[in-house]
């Protein structure tokens, strides 16, 4: 009984640093700023992680079959177009096909044995420059109906929240609940055992890039609600901040190590982080160092561990 | 008769309104020597946003990235650092990330800041939260390129933009007496400041026969830009003249013709010092748009005078006359380094430790 309970804690990823983390610097900051338990700072944290929450959950399906997908950015950033260039009434079924269309692509591509970084660096260089083709700069009005449903609020609680969580709901159904979930862990923790058993990786393989490039429409959506304008360059920073994110949560990048909670919890240290910066007054530049230096002191802290052997 | 008398009454307590209102906002000088001029006759009342001083004032800063940038918030913070009703200057940096600007301005807002002071990466990414502090009453100045609707500001303060582009433009259509072919290298893509500057030479350029020979985005960067025009040239394309969209390019547009050896062809610059140097050193012909680091300090001389009480124009523009081979001595400084920009709101002394060479 113990060492399944330990066999299923590991497979998670979780441990002291990716628990830890956020809980620190949630202390810290509830300590040291005075306006950081307010009530309008944490609707401000909650609505500043969702997108990147949406994108880490993505992120974390390709990550635990031992992918990566580095043109999810690109993806919210087109999505950012299509969403104020289409009719509004086309524009959600739009920027949800062009999700299953860049998915399919990477995911072929992947499976035929294109390298995942070579692979999504080749759709994201792509992405990006469609999307500044389509619209040189911010701009554009955003259908009324996705404004709504990004900035409203219910029962007291912002609409942000509740994106948050669907998408943890969504991921943890399909991660935990579903045969597919089984598959991905099986496969990204030894593709070769789980063949010999009759799971084959072609098809989770694929569903994982469309699913994560279906993410990043989810969370383009949600963004461009938010900030109420079109952007062809809102979602550079996603693609890598997103690793970043899974990989403080216990996500390992080689695959079958990681779970819809240490991808929460990442993107929470990053959100804290920024936030907290932010409160405090240091110098932003020394934001993104801190991030950098969390990430090595958070990976170099994890042990890795071998699935599925 | 005494309509007439009713009417010219009324003509007279309209006038000297105006006059009161002119005369208070000519006393607040944003930035000296003609750098800036009120750019609408909308006022904002005296006493509107007049609070209990010392003041929070809080700035949210598109990214950084260049010298000109890195200047800009030297002058600012310097600026700030000695006003005594500055209780505390809050700065928060977006790395160019439109989602992080937004979260930055909440985060200031959540700080209870008196004033905020916006420069956008884009004004439309954050006129929902622009819109969101005035109607929680702070006053909001917005630093924006000129010829860029402010939406939701209190007060815009513009620079840039078309007007630098234009003033290449022109340059270049005077050099070349309005025909040739010329290459334009674009700054990066996607930023309104670019396509500003862009819309600027296309405007300059109306009714004449320059034609568009090769146009590149050299990301305002010296390397990116020496690549490319490495590749222009050795592609033997024609060219008579290079307008640019920062003066970095136009530096490694020099030193690539030099190191070939092609003879120089008009190129458009602008207001930095080791443009100046290598425009001197080249022996070009060009011409030195100026987008003024003061532009920093100025939005927050408009925050103070707001929460002083003044009466404020709603819109400044700062479109100062460019460095020209006429007026070239008058900025350019051996003494300096290459990283310094004109003309500076820093004391002497301050810019000779900064920048000294």
């Amino acid at each position: 009984m113990m060492g399944r309970s330990a066999r299923r804690f590991g497979r998670s990823g979780l441990g002291y640093v990716a628990i830890g983390l956020p809980l620190a610097m949630f202390a810290l900051l509830a300590a040291f700023a005075p306006e950081f338990l307010s009530l309008q700072n944490i609707v401000n944290v909650n609505n500043q992680i969702t997108a990147l929450l949406i994108v880490a959950l993505g992120q974390l399906l390709v990550a635990l079959i031992g992918g990566i997908d580095i043109s999810v950015g690109s993806v919210v950033s087109l999505t950012s177009v299509v969403i104020v260039s289409v009719n509004p009434a086309l524009a959600v079924p739009a920027a949800l096909a062009l999700g299953v269309v860049v998915g399919l692509a990477n995911g072929l591509g992947v499976s035929f044995g294109v390298h995942p970084l070579i692979m999504t660096l080749s759709s994201m260089t792509f992405l990006q420059g469609l999307a500044l083709l389509w619209l040189a700069g911010s701009g554009g009005t955003v259908p009324a109906p996705l404004v709504f449903a990004a900035k409203t609020s219910a029962f007291g609680l912002p609409a942000a929240f509740y994106w948050c969580v669907a998408a943890i709901a969504a991921a943890s159904v399909l991660l935990y609940f579903t045969r597919f979930g089984l598959r991905i862990f099986a496969i990204g923790g030894n593709a070769q055992s789980a063949g010999l058993s009759g799971v084959r990786a072609f098809w989770p393989s694929l569903a994982c890039y469309v699913l994560c490039s279906l993410a990043g429409v989810v969370a383009g959506i949600y963004l461009t609600g938010r900030i109420v304008s079109g952007d062809p360059t809102m979602g550079a920073p996603f693609s890598l901040d997103s690793v970043t994110a899974i990989a403080l949560g216990g996500v390992q990048l080689s695959g079958g190590v990681g779970s819809v909670a240490g991808a929460v919890l990442g993107t929470i240290t990053l959100g804290l982080i920024t936030n907290g910066m932010n409160l405090l007054g240091v110098s932003p530049f020394f934001s993104a160092a801190l991030t950098g230096v969390l990430l090595l002191g958070a990976i170099s802290l994890q042990r890795r561990k071998v699935i599925g052997i | 008769m005494k309509a007439k008398t009713i009417l010219a009454a009324a003509l007279l307590a309209g006038a000297s309104l105006f006059a009161t209102l002119a005369a208070s906002a000519a006393d607040v000088e944003l930035l000296p020597n003609g750098l800036m001029a009120p750019d609408s006759t909308d006022m904002i009342p005296a006493g509107k946003f007049k609070k209990a001083k010392p003041w929070v004032i809080g700035m949210s800063w598109p990214g950084v990235g260049n010298t000109w940038i890195v200047q800009t918030i030297r002058e600012i913070k310097y600026a700030a650092s000695h006003d005594p009703d500055i209780k505390e200057f809050r700065f928060s940096e977006a790395n160019w990330q439109p989602a992080k600007q937004v979260a930055d301005i909440e985060d200031l807002m959540a700080h209870k800041v008196d004033a905020l002071i916006i420069v956008p990466i884009s004004p439309d990414l954050v006129k929902a939260q622009v819109k969101a502090a005035t109607a929680a009453g702070i006053p909001v100045i917005l630093s924006v390129t000129a010829g860029t609707p402010a939406p939701y500001s209190t007060i815009a303060v513009h620079g840039g933009g078309e007007a630098f582009g234009k003033t290449g433009g022109e340059f270049l259509k005077k050099t070349l007496n309005g025909k040739g072919v010329i290459w334009v290298f674009r700054g990066i893509a996607g930023s309104g400041e670019e396509t500003a500057r862009y819309d600027g030479l296309r405007e300059a350029l109306k009714g004449s026969d320059i034609k568009i020979g090769a146009e590149v985005y050299g990301d305002w960067n010296y390397a990116k830009a020496k690549g490319l025009c490495e590749n222009l040239v050795a592609s033997g394309q024609p060219v008579d003249g290079i307008w640019f969209s920062g003066a970095d390019m136009t530096r490694a547009c020099f030193d690539v013709f030099k190191e070939i050896g092609k003879p120089l062809v008009p190129m458009t610059g602008e207001a930095n010092n080791g443009f100046l140097r290598a425009w001197k050193g080249a022996g070009a012909d060009s011409v030195g748009p100026i987008f003024t680091p003061g532009l920093g300090p100025a939005t927050l001389r408009a925050a103070v005078a707001l929460l002083k009480g003044e009466a404020m124009h709603t819109s400044y523009l700062s479109d100062p006359a460019p460095i020209t081979q006429a007026n070239f001595n008058k900025y350019y400084r051996p003494d300096l380094n290459d990283a310094f920009w004109f003309p500076s709101t820093l004391p002497e002394d301050v810019i000779k430790k900064d920048f000294k060479r």
